[in-house]
């Protein structure tokens, strides 16, 4: 902390030179340290952490914006500190407002739903159905096996003849490219 | 994702060197922006209210010094907090800052209990919010070129300072001359600025 300290508010000072390097050097240390940070408290929180790199980019861009507030008199790490925190309270609030927003629900939304036609679970087997069958034979095994049957890990491995690991592997890399596939789908 | 981070860094890196002004300069900036408050807040008392007819016996008489003095030194500790509340880092907003100047009207209330006429000193309370306008524009307008890290009591200290010039602006012309009824109606302005200005902070000091 203490060299920490030390080197940042040395590369502070450099900037006000005019010294470019040294300044991106600190943001990128800087970055490094917000990333850390930022993507544990959105996990605690239960946010998305893909959430966590605009987060990072926001503050950083605040701390630019506001970098002459720094007393080159005072310590450094107090500074970065404040601007953190107010500019992650800030995201957060964003980030709220955003999942209300989202969540909000009008008179249209309700009547959509409640008046589709209860094909609409049909469908969206068939739907299931169609983008297992893209996958390979053993995936497709492993897939049904767990996500629709509900079997175990363990049972699934024993049945397959095969160690659990290579189950767990296996699921995950269908999963993958079944969220490929949706995401390709929907653009 | 991470690439987006890097490529910002390299053009924020490109403005090494050209931020504006330091830290020095922003609390002249603050300084310059309290005088011009006081001084407009004079020139609205002299130009709305007048100022006192009996003004050079009143400046030597004990209210007029308990308010002057009460109300400067609460904006002297209102201003400090201000400058503490837009540089990040350079101290906590400890509300003991504003104690000193709180003493005058007190012990002013102490030394002359028995008011007769409180209430009618209520429009005191307005002209005060009245005289705090221009000030609290070139607070905020200042304190919008630092970085308040806590908006809501940035503002709230905004309004603090604004009903302090304000209420030092006042004491030229006021006519209240009780020491419970000025603390309560002077008290009252400056409560309910430094609310007004903990509902504006967060809308106008967001950076």
């Amino acid at each position: 902390m203490e060299t920490r300290e030390l080197l940042w508010a040395e590369a502070m000072r450099a900037e006000r030179q005019g010294d470019a390097a040294a300044y991106q050097r600190l943001l990128k240390d800087i970055a490094t340290l917000l990333r850390k940070l930022v993507r544990h408290r959105l996990g605690q929180l239960g946010l998305q952490t893909y959430e966590a790199e605009d987060l990072v980019q926001e503050i950083l861009i605040g701390l630019h914006e506001k970098r002459h507030t720094w007393d080159p008199d005072r310590p450094f790490m107090p500074w970065l500190f404040a601007i953190t925190r107010y500019k992650m309270i800030d995201g957060a609030r964003r980030l709220r407002r955003d999942a209300s927003r989202r969540m909000d629900l009008t008179f249209e939304d309700l009547a959509e739903i409640a008046e589709a036609p209860a094909e609409d679970f049909d469908r969206t087997m068939l739907d299931l159905e169609h983008h297992l069958s893209t996958l390979p034979g053993g995936q497709q095994t492993v897939v049904r096996a767990l996500a629709i049957e509900g079997a175990s890990v363990k049972a699934t491995a024993g049945r397959l003849n095969t160690s659990e690991g290579a189950i767990r592997v296996t699921f995950h890399r269908a999963l993958a490219k079944l969220k490929a596939a949706a995401l390709r789908e929907k653009e | 994702m991470m690439q987006a981070t890097d490529d910002l860094i390299h053009s924020l890196s490109g403005h090494a060197g050209d931020s504006k002004g330091d830290a020095a300069s922003l609390r002249r900036f603050l300084l310059g922006a309290l005088f011009l408050s006081f001084a407009a807040a004079t020139c609205l008392v002299w130009i709305v209210f007048g100022f006192r007819s009996d003004f050079a016996v009143m400046a030597q008489a004990q209210p007029f010094l308990f308010k002057v003095s009460g109300a400067v030194v609460l904006a002297a500790g209102a201003f400090l907090l201000v400058r503490r509340a837009i540089l990040p880092g350079s101290g906590p907003l400890n509300a003991l800052l504003l104690i000193p100047g709180t003493l005058p009207f007190l012990l002013f209330a102490v030394l002359d209990p028995a008011s007769t006429d409180t209430l009618s000193a209520f429009w005191c309370s307005l002209d005060i919010a009245l005289l705090s306008v221009p000030a609290f524009g070139l607070i905020l307008a200042a304190m919008r070129k630092g970085a308040p890290t806590s908006p809501a009591r940035s503002g709230a200290i905004a309004g603090l300072l604004a009903g302090s010039v304000a209420s030092a602006a006042h004491a030229l012309a006021c006519h209240n001359d009780h020491g419970v009824s000025v603390l309560l109606w002077y008290g009252l302005a400056i409560v309910v600025l430094s609310g007004v200005g903990a509902l504006l902070g967060p809308r106008v000091l967001r950076w």
